[in-house]
């Protein structure tokens, strides 16, 4: 199995849970890791790949609902709750708040592995998204402040000499800043440094030049 | 020469005369008057009309003469006009021719002037001659004396005891003031009375008589002699009489000082403090008794100890207990009457607060005389001096065993209540079963899918394929053994429908939630209809109906802050046919007072939602009816009937 190979937690408290789950996924080729407890998942350090949560919702001590609530950080994997109860207002609850699926025991392979499947499917695309703004995040770090200064007027189309204008400064040291803004963000088209910059969340000018 | 005869010259010519020589009668007359000046006694002769004949050196040093008073009148000079009747007395002597005596007080000095007649040769009474003797040492000695008697007689008036002085014959001689105030006498009655007569004859003792005669003889004091004597002024009185011999150098009288003392105050007072004594003793023995008692009889078993730990007092109760007496406990040492079991934590717990001073607690199990052992909690408190250092160890054995015994029949009938609440009703069967056996059975589907994953892969995963297999097995059978427990658990309770007081069941119910009643501090008030028939119905589940509604009651009230937590329980019987129990909280209410019975519903964040569904499901199988009444802020009334057993009715 290559290392990105996407692996999937498993907190319930009953032994034979784990056991079963542990088994049947391992026979789906992907890598699992099984927890007694949301304290023993909490103090485990996690690999840095594609994952999900297979996460009980009765759990002794910190119940599924609280865990679920403790991981609302960005790179939290994905939950799928099991419950041995058809406990309707705990399903909308633990769905309302972003769980990928929720099984009651006892749930079929195809339901399982289904849910497994999207929650990776889903971390992946969160993680490639989660890279993508960091290398951005990188690229905009390189900029100088004259030049973050600038980048707002080049996305929003203003030619260069309305810019110069408006920040007192000339035309070609615009010309100069938009050059270095294109090679640092290492955006081959304008349209390419607009969608960046959206990523990057820049906000538009609140007072734009005449 | 003068005219006048002066006796000198009379003498004188006397002298003359009888020798028949001048010459010889002159130097007789200057050696006579060469002695007169010579002799320190001062001489005055006096004529008859008074007048002074002649005084010698003595007379002119002394009184102060000089010689022009030769001739003057006795009255004209000074020391002798100081007496008054002399010219008179002067007459009587040359009248008679006797002489008589006269004191004198001059300037400083004192004297005793003799007047005597003066005769001439012709044995003619001429005047008087008068002789100052001088007596001023004498009569300063007297007036010391007299001094010295006064102030002795005033020292003797202070003394606060009686004192007299008796003659060799008994006979009272003189007393103090302190004497005579005592005995109501007076000096006079008393003089010489003999001692034997005063005060009635009381004195009138053989021994006393006896001692004063030997005393008298023999001189060394004896004992004193204590009489009891009623006095006019004080009353019955007690006095001690002592006699001692007094004499006097150069006196052959011997006298007798008699001392009285009154002790009747301190005869008193000892016989008071005699007294208190006696009954602070008698106090003291009583209070030892009850305290002894006190300890034999109370119902508990007391024992002390040494500062060392070692036993050395046990109260007759422990001894009764054991049926042992002290000498047995010594000899076979404490341990031996323990629970084998409590023996070594005993020892040393014991062994820990003997060392270290600290108070002992402990439940050990006793030995009673018939071989049960009893459960008992063991106190042991260390008593200290002012230094702080344990003196001795006391300690008490509290029998526990009933109410062990009493608290494993509520954790019992806890644990019944629970099993009930597990077995009421077919619901909650179903969600028994639910939550038993759906573990397992997830775990059984689970492995089902991976054991024909792992024989479906290329090559097939054998060994895992077996493994789930035999997961399914175990896991299987685990889920046909929580089925048979259950049936198990539902065959343990079967319905028992009997006669039952709904009041009596209520204050169970109460008794057993009493601790969470406290904890949660909520107040109950119960208004129970003493006419309450009885109904027919499992005790069990009855309790289990009220149990859960009471629960219900107090956690609605657990938001409730801002108001008084209040659960109020009242039955009645308002319709002859059936007996009516309601139960109201001032929670927060429902929303829904039907949908509440449903199981699975619930508003609590930790609740199964099978509490009211029970109750129905009870109240169901009895016949009865239950309903809950909910209004805005006023909480929520719970309110159940149960039809009354009809032969039980008048």
């Amino acid at each position: 199995m290559n290392p990105d190979s996407p692996i999937v937690f498993v907190v319930d408290d009953d032994f034979r849970v784990r056991e079963s789950l542990c088994s049947l996924i391992t026979s789906r080729g992907l890598h699992v890791a099984v927890f007694g407890s949301a304290a023993e998942f909490l103090e485990c350090e996690k690999p840095d790949k594609p994952a999900c949560l297979i996460l009980d919702l009765q759990l002794p001590g910190t119940s599924g609902l609280e865990l679920q609530h403790q991981l609302t950080n960005g790179d939290a994997p994905p939950i799928v709750f099991i419950s041995g109860h058809g406990d309707i207002p705990s399903s909308v609850r633990a769905m309302k708040a972003g769980a990928i699926e929720f099984l009651s025991k006892p749930f079929s392979e195809q339901e399982l592995m289904h849910a497994i499947d999207n929650a990776i499917t889903i971390d992946r695309i969160a993680r490639q998204k989660r890279t993508e703004l960091a290398e951005l995040q990188r690229h905009y770090g390189l900029l100088t402040p004259r030049e973050r200064e600038v980048l707002p007027f080049v996305v929003e189309g203003y030619a260069n000499k309305v810019t110069a204008a408006d920040l007192g400064i000339s035309e070609i040291t615009i010309g100069v800043h938009r050059g270095q803004i294109m090679r640092k963000m290492a955006a081959k088209s304008l349209a390419e440094l607009v969608r960046m910059a959206d990523k990057l969340g820049i906000h538009r000018l609140t007072n734009p030049p005449k | 020469m003068t005219t006048q005869r002066d006796p000198v010259n009379s003498a004188r010519t006397g002298l003359e005369r009888a020798n028949g020589s001048d010459a010889a009668t002159n130097v007789a007359a200057s050696e006579l008057i060469n002695i007169l000046d010579a002799v320190e006694v001062p001489v005055i002769v006096l004529r008859r009309d008074s007048t002074i004949s002649y005084f010698n050196k003595a007379g002119a040093d002394v009184l102060g003469l000089s010689p022009s008073d030769t001739g003057r009148a006795s009255r004209d000079i000074p020391v002798l006009a100081a007496m008054p009747d002399l010219e008179k007395q002067c007459s009587d002597v040359i009248a008679a021719g006797a002489e008589s005596r006269v004191n004198l007080h001059h300037g400083e000095k004192w004297f005793i002037v003799r007047i005597s007649p003066h005769t001439n040769v012709d044995l003619k009474v001429t005047g008087t001659v008068l002789t100052f003797t001088n007596v001023t040492a004498f009569h300063a000695s007297i007036n010391q004396a007299i001094h010295e008697r006064e102030f002795t007689k005033a020292i003797l008036n202070t003394v606060a005891d009686p004192l007299i002085v008796l003659s060799a014959d008994h006979r009272i001689q003189t007393g103090n003031y302190a004497f005579y105030t005592m005995f109501g006498v007076s000096r006079d009655e008393t003089q010489g009375l003999p001692l034997w007569e005063l005060g009635n004859g009381v004195l009138e003792l053989a021994p006393f008589r006896a001692h004063l005669k030997e005393m008298l003889a023999v001189g060394p004091a004896r004992q004193p002699v204590e009489v009891d004597n009623v006095f006019t002024v004080k009353g019955l009185r007690t006095l001690v009489v002592d006699a001692h011999p007094l004499s006097f150098p150069g006196h052959s009288e011997r006298r007798i000082l008699v001392t009285f003392r009154d002790v009747t105050e301190r005869k008193q007072a000892e016989a008071g403090l005699r007294e208190l004594n006696e009954s602070l003793e008698k106090q003291v023995r009583i209070r030892t008794e009850e305290l002894s008692s006190i300890i034999e009889t109370i119902p508990g078993l007391v024992w002390c100890a040494a500062p060392d730990g070692e036993l050395n007092y046990l109260n007759r109760r422990i001894l009764e207990y054991t049926a042992t007496n002290a000498d047995d406990w010594a000899r076979l040492g404490w341990t031996c009457f323990l629970h084998p079991d409590d023996v070594e934590p005993t020892v040393r717990a014991w062994s820990n607060a003997v060392a270290t001073g600290q108070p002992y607690d402990n439940q050990i199990r006793l030995r009673r005389s018939d071989g049960v052992y009893r459960w008992f909690s063991v106190h042991g408190q260390a008593a200290r001096d002012i230094d702080d250092r344990v003196t001795r160890w006391y300690g008490l054995f509290i029998d526990i065993c009933d109410r062990k015994t009493a608290e494993e029949a509520l954790r019992n009938s806890q644990t019944q209540l629970s099993r009930a609440t597990r077995t009421a009703t077919v619901g909650e069967f179903a969600a028994a079963i639910a939550h038993e056996i759906n573990q397992p059975l997830a775990a059984v589907v689970t492995n089902g899918h991976a054991c024909l994953r792992w024989l479906s892969t290329q090559p097939p995963g054998l060994a895992k394929a077996q493994e789930a297999a035999e997961r399914i097995v175990r896991d299987g059978t685990e889920a046909g053994e929580v089925v048979r427990r259950i049936r198990a658990l539902f065959k343990h309770a079967p319905l028992e429908k009997i006669e039952l007081d709904l009041n009596e069941v209520i204050a169970e119910v109460l008794h057993l939630l009493s601790g969470e009643i406290a904890k949660r501090r909520v107040g109950v008030e119960t208004e129970l209809a003493d006419d309450l028939p009885t109904v027919i119905g499992d005790r069990v589940q009855l309790q289990q109906l009220v149990f859960n509604l009471l629960l219900n009651g107090i956690e609605a009230m657990d938001p409730i802050l801002d108001r008084p937590k209040k659960l109020s329980i009242r039955t009645t019987h308002e319709n002859p046919e059936t007996a009516l129990v309601k139960i109201q909280d001032t929670g927060v209410g429902l929303e829904d007072s039907e949908k509440v019975f449903e199981a699975f519903f619930t508003t609590k964040g930790n609740g199964m939602g099978m509490g009211l569904a029970i109750c129905r499901s009870i109240i169901d199988a009895h016949h009865g009816r239950l309903w809950a009444a909910s209004a805005e802020g006023s909480g929520t009334t719970f309110s159940f009937t149960l039809p009354v057993e009809t032969s039980a009715r008048p």
